[in-house]
């Protein structure tokens, strides 16, 4: 189990969906003052997070789950007060943000210093998110191809938009620096967005339990078994 | 020999073959070619349609393609089969309770407006409560006070694909159309507001009051921005802007309506969509070209350097040379909008066919 000094802080928790919600405001304006009452409980929920997973005998996983739960419950409950429509956005805000958290517990893993080992993965989200606008040149001189439609299925800010009931590729700003928009694409229906969302956040977490399980230190070259009483 | 009257005869001779309302008809053997260019395409898409009376289980796609069949000089009616039956009912199958006509909540306004149109041209007045639910969802579209929107903003009164989506000049030229071949009232306070919308979109001090336009008088796709660079004009666009004023009830004589129409005169071709990136909305322009050189219901068009073109035989003699072997047309050089899907491009195409051989 992780020690309590270990702990991300209750801001960096926070920091995850609530960046997600944000970046969906701006897909997506009209939602906005749902989407802050919701970043706003996903900070609350957060804080009790760490607290849980200090708790001696308490599994530090069991602890990110209920986190994720009760997220999920509580942005359910939230979206619900505010219109149904932001129902399906909730999960997919809380299943994007145990994914990114069971994504971060595999980094803390791999190997090479940590700082640089989260600096490569937020580099990565960054480049995959901003595809459509990076790969502008090259969208707009090629002719459409299957591949267009994994840039569409991999981008998780699309999807946050899309299950808001916005089209994101053709919002003013991002039409306006990528032509993605102007090309025929399909965002993942709100099922599948979710399904492969939740299926990420799982297998995620599985990876990240399976990294840090206890190590059975190697017995020695010199022991010798015949020494056992 | 008095020269008096064979000279008077020589000027009345010049000038009848150089005065732009007398000049000659399109040549009827050509007229004749394009009515089997137009035949082949509605093969190519009665081929090509779904089993539900669809064109790729498109709103959208399927309204333009029954638009090409109605208004094609065969006069294609309800009683003519299932080919037309169908794809009607397929888009009554997909009218919503706020009036909007579309498979997807995608494209709204665009699917409405098109299907709306469709509707009207049936001239069957069964569909008259649809088509008012459809007026009224695209009013609903138009941004205004009540969205946030005041009358300085430069999206004031414009529709866009629908949804909350920023407005452009394409879906408020969709919307225009609809709206006047459905007969919304002339003095529905809907005109006006689209009128400053699409005024912001022209590159056209005189009239728009948007900072950091050119001065051209050609539209480009939204206030200070078009797909093709900056906020440069360009065929479709300056197409759309002109038959939306026109539509909207603006005037001739109009300066906007004059300064639209001689960016055209400047930069007539069918080679290419004028000022865009090489053939991007290529067949968008030609369906729009189509609209406005009829709407405009002049023989030739003349150019800036003064030549006369025969607009109708460079279109049809375009169209023909684009056409594919099955009857389809495509873009083969871009995919945007949509470019890259024949049943859309077939429809666009035949339509344009269409207003090329109708007079």
């Amino acid at each position: 189990m992780d020690t309590p000094t270990s702990l991300p802080s209750p801001a960096s928790v926070a920091a995850r969906p609530a960046l997600l919600m944000a970046t969906a405001f701006l897909c997506h304006w009209q939602a906005g003052d749902g989407i802050l009452a919701l970043t706003v409980m996903a900070f609350l929920l957060a804080l009790a997070t760490p607290w849980l997973a200090a708790v001696p005998r308490f599994p530090a996983g069991l602890a990110w789950a209920l986190y994720a739960g009760a997220l999920a419950g509580g942005l359910a409950l939230a979206a619900g007060f505010v219109t149904w429509g932001l129902l399906p956005f909730a999960f997919l805000v809380s299943g994007q943000s145990l994914a990114l958290m069971g994504l971060a517990g595999l980094g803390a893993r791999a190997p090479g210093q940590a700082r640089r080992r989260y600096f490569l993965m937020g580099l990565a989200g960054v480049v995959v998110t901003a595809a459509p606008v990076w790969l502008a040149p090259l969208l707009e001189a090629t002719e459409r191809a299957p591949w267009f439609d994994w840039l569409v299925a991999g981008n998780p800010v699309l999807h946050l938009g899309a299950a808001l009931g916005g089209d994101p590729l053709r919002s003013d700003w991002l039409y306006r620096h990528s032509p993605m928009g102007s090309y025929d694409y399909r965002y993942l229906g709100t099922g599948t967005a979710l399904a492969a969302t939740w299926a990420l956040a799982a297998l995620s977490w599985a990876a990240a339990e399976y990294a840090r399980r206890p190590l059975v230190a190697p017995l020695s070259s010199t022991h010798d078994p015949g020494d056992d009483p | 020999m008095n020269w008096t009257k064979p000279c008077a005869v020589a000027v009345m001779a010049f000038l009848f073959l150089t005065t732009p309302s007398a000049a000659a008809a399109t040549d009827p053997a050509l007229i004749g070619q394009a009515k089997r260019a137009a035949d082949s395409g509605l093969r190519y898409l009665r081929a090509n349609q779904g089993e539900d009376g669809s064109w790729s289980g498109s709103v959208g796609i399927t309204a333009l393609a029954l638009r090409a069949f109605l208004e094609n000089r065969r006069g294609y009616t309800e009683e003519d089969g299932p080919f037309i039956t169908r794809p009607i009912q397929f888009l009554l199958a997909h009218v919503k309770d706020d009036g909007s006509i579309s498979e997807t909540i995608y494209n709204r306004n665009y699917n409405t407006a098109v299907a709306i149109t469709a509707l009207e041209a049936t001239g069957n007045p069964q569909y008259d409560e649809v088509i008012r639910g459809g007026q009224q969802f695209l009013q609903g579209l138009q941004l205004g006070p009540k969205d946030g929107y005041e009358a300085d903003h430069k999206y004031y009164g414009g529709i866009g694909y629908g949804g909350d989506e920023r407005p452009d000049l394409s879906n408020q030229y969709m919307a225009i159309e609809a709206l006047k071949a459905t007969g919304l009232a002339e003095d529905d306070p809907l005109w006006d507001r689209a009128v400053t919308f699409i005024s912001r979109c022209q590159n056209n001090s005189e009239t728009n009051d948007i900072q950091g336009m050119g001065n051209d008088g050609g539209f480009t796709y939204m206030p200070l921005y078009s797909p093709h660079g900056d906020a440069g004009s360009y065929g479709g666009m300056t197409h759309a802007g002109l038959l939306a004023l026109l539509y909207a009830g603006v005037e001739r004589d109009d300066p906007r309506v004059q300064a639209a129409y001689g960016w055209i005169q400047g930069n007539y071709t069918l080679e290419d969509n004028p000022g865009a990136k090489g053939k991007q909305g290529l067949f968008y322009y030609y369906n729009a070209f189509s609209k406005t050189m009829r709407a405009w219901g002049e023989p030739e068009l003349v150019d800036d350097r003064g030549v006369a073109h025969d607009w109708r035989a460079d279109l049809i003699n375009r169209l023909m040379a684009l056409q594919k072997a099955d009857g389809s047309w495509v873009n083969d050089e871009s995919g945007r909008w949509w470019e890259d899907r024949k049943d859309l491009v077939t429809a666009w195409t035949v339509i344009a066919l269409n207003n090329a051989i109708n007079p």
